[in-house]
């Protein structure tokens, strides 16, 4: 991950699990299309860098997979979110939006000034 | 919780019950094969295509090899191979009983390092067996002495700590200071010297 746009250690693991909360099962080539279509401009994604931490959520149990075959008939690997991912997913939504509201404090032009 | 999930599937992929090396090659070949795709339906010829499709994707080998370190438990395999190591030293070494050779001077870590662990056929004995250190081991300040004794039992502990396997360097310099490791330069394997080692132990004691 790199581009313009250093994206915060820590937050791939919930950008794909989002994207996976959003669309539903998806193979590893489909979520990071999508992360890669929200991002826009502010991001590029190297692809490779979602599997190893596909591997780390499924080792997690934050997520599942199977084998399935895609709309063009190609034989891919599908996740789908578990029960624990979308805890985790409300979990770290919170933390985020909890941090995001911390510094925009601090980012705020100052009163009176 | 999650490391322990994470521990688990990394030992449960290490005896065959997760994800093989192969399929994981296979999902990222998937990958690349779907993205080519999606090129050539912009209009890209398939060389093209492909090409963009691996340009995108990052280094491939570099991913792999992430995969599949993160994949499996490389201890276990560390651990096993030291286990074998033991009983072929087992099956030579008939005779005594077990005995461990570390350090015994805190300030180095030579014996700590390897902590060969060989185990030969137990005989019965009350009193462990004695190495005395070779001239160069006690000009280093180290000794050798045996840690445990089964007396009457075979015993298999094999332990060799990661660091002393995957350090580069001359790996054999954890033995330096052994009995019998002199002649063992940085040109042989780990385990060559360390069975000389264990050879000149088991002579020494038996």
């Amino acid at each position: 991950m790199g581009g313009d746009q250093n994206v915060v250690q820590g937050t791939l693991s919930l950008m794909i699990l989002k994207t996976l909360e959003t669309m539903g099962p998806q193979h590893g080539y489909g979520i990071a299309r999508r992360i890669e279509q929200v991002g826009g401009s502010r991001m590029t994604l190297n692809y490779g860098t979602v599997y190893p931490m596909l591997l780390k959520l499924e080792q997690e149990g934050a997520i599942s997979a199977d084998w399935g075959v895609s709309e063009n008939n190609r034989r891919a690997r599908f996740y789908r979110l578990t029960a624990a991912g979308r805890r985790r997913i409300a979990r770290e939504s919170k933390q985020w939006s909890d941090a995001a509201a911390l510094m925009a404090k601090f980012l705020a032009p100052k009163e009176g000034g | 919780m999650r490391a322990l999930r994470v521990l688990l599937s990394r030992l449960m992929q290490s005896v065959g019950l997760g994800r093989h090396r192969g399929d994981l090659d296979a999902e990222l070949e998937s990958h690349i094969a779907l993205h080519t795709d999606d090129n050539m339906r912009s209009g890209m010829s398939p060389e093209d295509a492909r090409r963009a499709a691996l340009l995108a994707f990052g280094s491939a080998q570099a991913t792999r090899e992430v995969l599949h370190e993160q994949n499996g438990a490389p201890f276990v395999g560390i651990v096993s191979s030291t286990v074998r190591q033991a009983f072929r030293s087992l099956v030579r070494h008939p005779g005594f009983s077990v005995v461990r050779s570390r350090s015994t001077s805190g300030s180095s870590m030579a014996w700590d390092g390897c902590s060969i662990l060989r185990t030969c056929r137990a005989a019965p004995s009350r009193n462990p067996p004695r190495v005395e250190p070779s001239p160069a081991c006690a000009e280093a300040g180290q000794g050798v002495r045996p840690a445990a004794v089964m007396g009457g039992e075979s015993f298999t502990r094999a332990v060799t700590p990661p660091w002393s396997v995957r350090r580069g360097r001359c790996r054999n310099r954890a033995l330096a200071g052994a009995p019998g490791a002199d002649r063992w330069t940085c040109g042989s394997s780990f385990d060559q010297a360390a069975d000389r080692v264990a050879q000149v132990m088991c002579a020494a004691v038996g």
